[in-house]
């Protein structure tokens, strides 16, 4: 179960096309592939291991305009998919 | 003995027991590569210091990387090359000319992405003289469409090779699955995604959707990291030629008369 505090990453193996303002990503290991729109794009462009999902919802509900409380929860849960189908990965969290 | 097997810019020569080509070559006779295209050697060797296999061939997923794909499981060992251009079984004796058989269908489409084309997963249906070319995953309906297309020439109904020409792409009949008729090849007019459906219509797939959709299935290459990128850069160079439709149907062979109406 993610939370707004995890960091997470591209899957490297995933190979990615823009077409048409969408993101198609292909994973090679399970010849597989997902389609994502703007701001599913902007997600996986964001999610650079280093950001929150806290941090990336606050950049996006500030770039298209929308309500952070109902972005932060479109993204938790949209990284849960993400992370299910391998396009996204969970970073381990630093050792303190 | 040799085995000569070729498709369009293809052509493999392949050495082995007989026990094993023998009934290939008689199953793949219409396939006999031009004399003009340099052939990938292939040796199909008998190891019979392996365990026997436990599972045909099929099975095995091949890996690969940077055009080189090796397929490994009990009582097999194999590895196709194209930096060098051969390719080699090593297989039990209770390996079948199935096994073989999807061997070369491997190395064929490592040696297609590789001289510039592509083998497909679909069924390649030739209608009023052009190409069709019907996708989807397993489950989709190819075979089902392809059966309903009767008495239109099916060149397969799972796997084509498509080749690009002077006037854009042609899709070619393979031996590795059924066919109806002896036509060998057609010029690609569409692709279309199968969706089963209780009405039929045909809608132009998004860009994306389709993209994603013929990448997935480019058999073995689709899961070489290295080449992914170019196999979706061809098919983009494919899509900017030929149109890419889901075509809803359902299980009657009323869908080519929409097909018709909307296509031409």
């Amino acid at each position: 179960m993610l939370s707004l505090d995890d960091r997470l990453r591209a899957n490297p193996a995933a190979v990615t096309r823009e077409a048409e303002g969408e993101l198609v990503v292909v994973l090679p290991e399970h010849g597989k592939f997902v389609v994502l729109n703007r701001v599913g794009m902007r997600v996986v462009q964001l999610a650079d291991g280093a950001r929150s999902l806290r941090d990336i919802a606050a950049l996006i509900a500030e770039e298209f305009c929308a309500d952070m409380a109902q972005v932060a929860a479109d993204v938790l849960k949209f990284s849960g998919t993400l992370c299910e189908r391998q396009v996204l990965l969970p970073v381990a969290p630093p050792s303190s | 003995m040799l085995l000569k097997f070729g498709i369009a810019g293809t052509a493999l020569e392949v050495q082995g027991a007989t026990e094993w080509l023998s009934p290939l070559r008689m199953v793949w006779a219409a396939w006999t590569p031009a004399a003009a295209v340099v052939p990938w050697s292939v040796d199909v060797l008998p190891a019979p210091d392996f365990s026997p296999p436990t599972a045909p061939l099929f099975e095995t997923l091949p890996r690969c990387n940077g055009g080189v794909c090796t397929l490994l499981s009990a009582g097999f060992e194999g590895c196709v090359d194209a930096t060098q251009g051969h390719a080699y079984l090593q297989a039990h004796p209770h390996a079948t000319p199935a096994d073989i058989g999807y061997f070369l269908r491997v190395t064929l489409a490592v040696q297609a992405f590789a001289r510039g084309g592509l083998l497909f997963h679909a069924a390649g249906v030739v209608h009023r003289e052009k190409g069709y070319a019907l996708f989807g995953l397993s489950g989709s309906g190819k075979t089902t469409a392809a059966q309903l297309s009767a008495p239109d020439p099916v060149l397969n109904d799972d796997l084509l090779l498509l080749w690009p020409d002077s006037a854009g792409w042609t899709m070619y009949a393979t031996p590795f699955g059924k066919r109806r008729g002896n036509v060998l090849s057609a010029p690609l007019c569409a692709f279309l995604r199968l969706m089963k459906a209780s009405e039929v219509f045909v809608v132009p797939l998004p860009c994306g959707r389709a993209l994603g959709e013929l990448a997935s299935n480019t058999p073995v290459m689709v899961g070489d990291p290295l080449c992914l990128p170019e196999v979706m850069a061809r098919w983009e160079g494919i899509m900017r030629q030929i149109p890419v439709y889901a075509l809803h149907f359902r299980r009657e062979p009323t869908f080519w008369e929409v097909v018709d109406a909307e296509l031409g």
